[in-house]
């Protein structure tokens, strides 16, 4: 079944940038020679961000002169840039600037990936739109070996121990990757796991 | 003989919420391991800021209750950093101390001899220990929970060029993340 993803690099303290918006600490980090992004967006079949983070992906990969460069990067899976300002696109690049309600958008979204799963790509803030919807399944986190102290935070809500399940850990270069079923996903797991207790009695 | 920065932490990186309470934390399933009990066995020394402290003088009710200290933590010697008087936890080994985690440091390693220190909180304790090189490491056991707010666990900017990642393990619904610090260059 399709998910709702947010996968994204973080600071040991949950900051997914700097206070400068810099990503300066995340690109000196050994990344191993495996290629975990790669292989996670050959499951997106629609992605989301906003717009700070459109603008910082503009600016970092010099986009508007180097518009081929998305392609690169993205193919030609839409993407959804939230934003309440006019942005510049990026020249033959699918993408939709839109704003308001996440639940419409999400619609839109999951009917254009066609069976694949959606990716949020950040930030926190609108990320936070879709977990209060309860649109999220599955947050994938590659911590990088850095406290930022302040910064831009990965989420900004509480959520809660029962919505929230460990699902993997993992070393990939000096990151370490953590993935959280949320939500139903989480109490579905839960009830699961329970229930597998309950029947096998060596596990009481 | 290292100088260890062990505390459990939420995803979004907090080690109390905004009222102090540490409640998020007991929900969370251990999977029937306990690594503390593994970690402290090599504690020669430890310390704690005020707010840690009285954390436990509330929760734990350690003052009628000495046992909740003592039966965790025997007779290890604790240095308390703060500027008030504090009360005291009878049978407890404890100095009182304020300042300069330095000079502190250094009476503790005396103390540990080949043991470690723990350093248990808050995150800005740790930070000033780190501030000097003399954290060694972190041990986090980042719970399934995200804050949105709360006491950060170590308010500092510290780069990958400081800190290196040794170990990433699953134990029950905690991740544990190991990190080795080095001492910031001159």
């Amino acid at each position: 079944m399709a998910k709702t993803q947010y996968y994204t690099a973080t600071s040991i303290d949950g900051f997914t940038a700097d206070t400068r918006n810099s990503l300066d600490w995340l690109f000196e980090v050994d990344e191993g020679t495996e290629n975990p992004f790669g292989e996670f967006f050959e499951g997106v079949g629609a992605f989301a961000m906003g717009a700070r983070t459109y603008e910082w992906v503009l600016e970092n990969d010099n986009l508007l002169e180097e518009p081929q460069n998305w392609h690169d990067m993205y193919g030609d899976v839409p993407c959804w840039v939230f934003t309440h300002r006019d942005l510049p696109p990026v020249e033959d690049a699918n993408i939709f600037m839109i704003s308001g309600d996440v639940r419409r958008v999400h619609e839109a979204m999951l009917v254009a990936a066609q069976g694949k799963n959606v990716w949020l790509a950040g930030g926190g803030d609108l990320v936070s739109q879709f977990v209060a919807e309860g649109l999220l399944d599955e947050i994938i986190l590659g911590i990088a070996p850095v406290i930022l102290g302040e910064g831009i935070p990965l989420l900004r809500r509480r959520v809660p121990v029962d919505d929230l399940i460990l699902t993997g850990v993992h070393e990939v270069g000096q990151f370490a990757y953590l993935t959280y079923a949320v939500g139903d996903v989480a109490r579905l797991g839960r009830h699961l796991a329970a229930e597998v207790v309950t029947r096998i009695p060596s596990l009481r | 003989m290292k100088t260890q920065y062990y505390t459990a932490t939420t995803i979004d990186g907090f080690i109390a919420d905004e009222h102090n309470s540490l409640d998020w934390l007991f929900e969370v399933d251990q999977g029937g391991v306990d690594p503390f009990s593994g970690f402290f066995s090599g504690v020669g020394a430890m310390a704690m800021g005020s707010t840690t402290y009285e954390w436990i003088l509330g929760h734990e009710k350690a003052l009628d209750h000495p046992e909740a200290w003592l039966e965790p933590y025997g007779d290890t010697p604790a240095w308390i950093f703060t500027h008030r008087d504090l009360p005291v936890i009878p049978g407890a080994n404890l100095h009182f101390v304020r300042g300069d985690v330095a000079p502190v440091h250094r009476e503790m390693a005396e103390a540990a001899g080949e043991r470690n220190i723990w350093i248990i909180g808050g995150g800005d304790l740790a930070g000033q220990f780190a501030d000097q090189g003399l954290l060694d490491e972190l041990i986090l056991g980042v719970t399934p929970v995200t804050l949105g707010g709360g006491s950060p666990v170590l308010p500092r900017r510290l780069t990958s060029a400081r800190l290196t990642l040794t170990d990433a393990r699953p134990l029950g619904q905690f991740a544990y993340l190991t990190y080795s610090l080095k001492a910031p260059s001159p």
